[in-house]
């Protein structure tokens, strides 16, 4: 009895190990698609709208237009192109410093994607001021 | 308790045994691969942590090319020079016009394990898009 109770336990702890590298494997699928979804966004930022860096996402359509006007600006936040045509831009978010920037992402909810949401920290500087670091903080999951 | 009694216990017992000991073998060699299929899973992040600081270092001094194609091109040299961890494939393609560079890491042993990014030198001052 002891012997069948074991071996049960055992097998339910091979499962769980199964599930988890599984979701092991669906975490870095995310983190990879927001990564790709973050560096097009600041590319597009850097080299055509830089006006955008230091305004939060939501002064985007309203004082951007020194360098896109409001239909681009929708655009960019409404999801990139291709592939990750529909991750949302959440939030483009700049510190008081004006040297830093919280960027949130989000992946489909429809069609088979997960929901996830992901942080990064941008960095600014230089002159002209351009971003120059994207730092993962973080994946959250999908809002309840 | 009679013979036969005797024997179907001992059947039934020997049964059970045998079934045990298969799921008992089978699990632990599923529990083994897990571990293992984890530890190839490490070695790609790791391997990747090492690629990401090789191109946020380039960043922090600036253009590389005036063009996002020139600059994608001497990404592409830079992390092809650095070294490569035992295990791991690594696949770097130049994607066309200013599309950047893309990184697929993959453990030789294990093709669950695998990690795919993209670096647009647009995204880090690596260029100036002209």
């Amino acid at each position: 009895m002891g012997l069948v109770l074991s071996s049960l336990s055992l097998q339910a702890t091979a499962l769980q190990s199964k599930l988890y590298f599984r979701s092991q494997v669906q975490v870095r699928s995310d983190q990879d698609q927001l990564s790709q979804a973050a560096q097009r966004l600041v590319s597009q930022l850097n080299l055509l709208h830089p006006c955008l860096l230091h305004l939060p996402e939501q002064d985007w359509a309203l004082q951007g237009t020194a360098c896109v006007d409001a239909n681009q600006a929708t655009s960019l936040i409404q999801g990139g192109e291709g592939d990750l045509a529909d991750v949302r831009t959440l939030d483009w978010q700049p510190d008081a410093s004006g040297q830093r920037v919280m960027l949130l992402l989000q992946l489909p909810t429809v069609a088979g994607g997960s929901g996830r949401r992901g942080l990064f920290a941008i960095r600014l500087g230089g002159d002209p001021v351009r971003a120059w670091s994207i730092q993962e903080q973080g994946l959250l999951g999908a809002p309840s | 308790m009679t013979m036969t009694e005797v024997t179907m216990a001992a059947v039934i017992l020997m049964g059970a045994s045998s079934a045990s000991l298969q799921i008992w073998s089978s699990s632990m060699a599923e529990i083994h691969n897990a571990q293992r299929r984890q530890l190839a899973l490490n070695r790609i992040d790791g391997e990747l942590i090492i690629l990401q600081q090789q191109w946020q270092q380039l960043a922090q001094h600036g253009p590389l090319a005036p063009a996002c194609l020139a600059a994608s091109e001497q990404l592409l040299a830079v992390l092809q020079q650095t070294p490569q961890s035992a295990g791991v494939e690594r696949e770097l393609t130049l994607l066309p016009a200013e599309d950047g560079l893309m990184v697929l890491l993959r453990d030789q042993n294990e093709p669950g394990a695998h990690r795919q990014q993209l670096v647009k030198p647009g995204a880090l001052r690596l260029c100036e898009g002209a």
